[in-house]
């Protein structure tokens, strides 16, 4: 019963953090300059996803 | 969607079919309930989280530091969803980033046209969440034939295509010095803190990528 609880907080929280990535870009006025910042921020994400991906 | 796209998004969805049922194998092979590894595969639906939170409980961890681990893995999805909120209406639409992935952002990232990237981010999305629940039940089922992908390289099928898929992205000076400095941050954190804080740390690198242009211009100038 408590591994049920723990994967339904665990499904949760990782719906609330998918969730909340589009409902904050909705309260966020997108310059050109932020947007780039943005492409430049998931670059740098996936770049760092598959060094520790692939080297740690 | 052009043949060539749908051709790597199907490839994708595969290796993810393997990868689930090296998932649902492992889950139960190391003691666990059959019902587990099915029931986080449709709730979760995050397969570096899964697998560790597997890892923790099988190893005698505690189910907080199981859940607590899951999510700092995935504290990722945050900015991911961010960068790829435009695909989704207003509202309660929003719900359906329930199934973006690391591989689904990217594969929309690489698109320009608003309607193209709805449409890869749907295909690939959904293809992924049926594969990895398909694989996570003939793994968790069919149990031991298949325990370990790692064998067969499919564990690096991932960071291969999330690489290829970041390439195109890196064709700036600037952009190539934050990745550059995100790796390095990323890689010298990861002995010393949690899985998935490292990747978040990474972020601070996109500094790197700030008043880059003069140096450039200086450079050309002299």
């Amino acid at each position: 019963m408590m591994l049920v609880i723990a994967v339904f907080a665990l499904g949760l929280g990782t719906f609330a953090f998918r969730v909340a990535g589009p409902v904050l870009r909705a309260r966020v006025e997108l310059s050109p300059r932020v947007e780039k910042l943005m492409m430049t921020g998931v670059a740098v994400l996936f770049a760092a996803l598959v060094a520790t991906a692939t080297l740690i | 969607l052009d043949s060539e796209l749908a051709r790597d998004i199907a490839l994708v969805c595969l290796a993810c079919g393997f990868v689930g049922a090296s998932f649902g194998a492992i889950t139960v092979g190391s003691g666990l309930p059959v019902w587990l590894p099915m029931l986080m595969s449709v709730v979760v639906f995050a397969g570096a989280a899964q697998f560790m939170f597997v890892a923790i409980i099988a190893s005698g961890g505690s189910l907080i530091a199981a859940v607590a681990t899951g999510l700092i893995v995935n504290t990722r999805l945050v900015p991911l969803g961010f960068a790829v909120g435009d695909v989704h209406g207003r509202g309660l639409a929003r719900l359906g980033n329930y199934v973006m992935t690391d591989e689904s952002a990217a594969f929309t990232l690489s698109q320009k046209a608003p309607e193209n990237r709805r449409a890869v981010f749907w295909t690939c999305s959904i293809g992924l969440f049926v594969c990895w629940n398909i694989g996570t039940v003939i793994g968790a089922l069919g149990g031991r034939f298949i325990s370990d992908t790692d064998a067969f390289g499919l564990d690096a099928a991932f960071p291969a295509v999330l690489l290829a898929l970041l390439l195109p992205s890196l064709d700036n000076g600037p952009t190539r010095r934050a990745a550059a400095a995100g790796v390095v941050i990323a890689l010298a954190t990861s002995p010393f803190l949690p899985a998935g804080v490292p990747v978040l740390l990474a972020l601070v690198g996109v500094l790197a990528s700030l008043g880059g242009d003069k140096v450039a211009r200086k450079r050309v100038t002299s």
